[in-house]
């Protein structure tokens, strides 16, 4: 991880690290819409280039989620260095679903750490990623 | 607040979540713009008497944060002990960066301390509508690396 490089006070992470970031992790956080109030979840995901994918059970994430617009994100403050990525995209379910995205997601084995079943595949297509980073307490 | 066994997800009580949000300042507030996209961003929070309070620059989460609805969510992972926890808060949305009354006067002097530079001169309080919490411990196999 860049985490540890010198950064400039605040400054923005182009897009293909941002990539090569959300490769590296696999704790994230959705933000969805349910009836006009946005609601946010953690979930174990895993990437397939610019798609996030992520299982779960039947739910607010299941039914919410698939084809509207979503968020997605990532963050860390340590060893004297903060970022955070942002995506936004739209959700599909890829629990049986044959086109490529669904593909992708299915390919990915995010890994649930949550105990319960989660039978079902949420797949993100990133559309637009943003990512900054900063010095803490700098 | 106890430790749940293993494959077991347990919800949190009120008073749990609300020990949780009082011993964290880094949390993620959720908006939703005027395209009814969600958004998120974190934020250094401080949290008391119901109300989250965080501290911003002219930009998007102030432009949206007037009576929005909102959602506030922090979690953690320890890895030792494979333990998740979340909390989330549903709340209403207010800038008080000019205080109305004695309530939000006092919120102007709480330790909000942002961690990312550059000035921050607009106040901003969640009022906490809802606030849930789960706990779990991982019966995930450990990953073989």
């Amino acid at each position: 991880m860049k985490a540890n490089e010198p950064v400039a006070e605040l400054e923005e992470i182009p897009e293909a690290e941002c990539l090569e970031i959300l490769g590296q992790h696999s704790l994230g956080r959705i933000a969805i819409v349910v009836d006009g109030q946005p609601q946010i979840f953690p979930v174990n995901y895993a990437m397939s280039g610019r798609i996030i994918a992520f299982r779960t059970a039947a739910g607010s994430k299941l039914s919410y989620a698939p084809r509207s617009k979503v968020s997605f994100e990532i963050d860390k403050y340590d060893s004297g260095v903060g970022w955070s990525v942002m995506v936004q995209g739209v959700a599909v379910d890829a629990t049986e679903a044959f086109d490529d995205v669904s593909w992708a997601a299915r390919g990915a084995a995010p890994r649930p750490l949550a105990p319960g079943a989660k039978p079902h595949w949420v797949a993100i297509e990133a559309r637009k990623i943003t990512g900054r980073r900063f010095r803490v307490g700098a | 607040m106890l430790d749940p066994r293993p494959g077991q997800l347990e919800i949190l009580g009120e008073g749990d979540c609300v020990k949780l949000l009082r011993s964290h300042d880094l949390g993620r507030i959720a908006l939703v713009d005027r395209e009814v996209r969600p958004l998120i961003f974190p934020v250094n929070y401080f949290f008391d008497e119901g109300v989250i309070v965080f501290r911003t620059a002219p930009g998007t989460k102030l432009e949206l944060v007037p009576g929005a609805y909102v959602s506030f969510e922090i979690d953690g992972w320890d890895p030792d002990e494979r333990i998740g926890w979340s909390v989330l808060v549903k709340g209403i949305a207010h800038d008080i960066t000019n205080p109305r009354g004695a309530p939000t006067g006092r919120m102007r002097f709480w330790p909000v301390r942002p961690m990312a530079p550059g000035s921050r001169e607009h106040w901003v309080g969640i009022w906490a509508n809802e606030v849930t919490g789960r706990k779990f411990q991982s019966d995930a196999q450990r990953p073989t690396t």
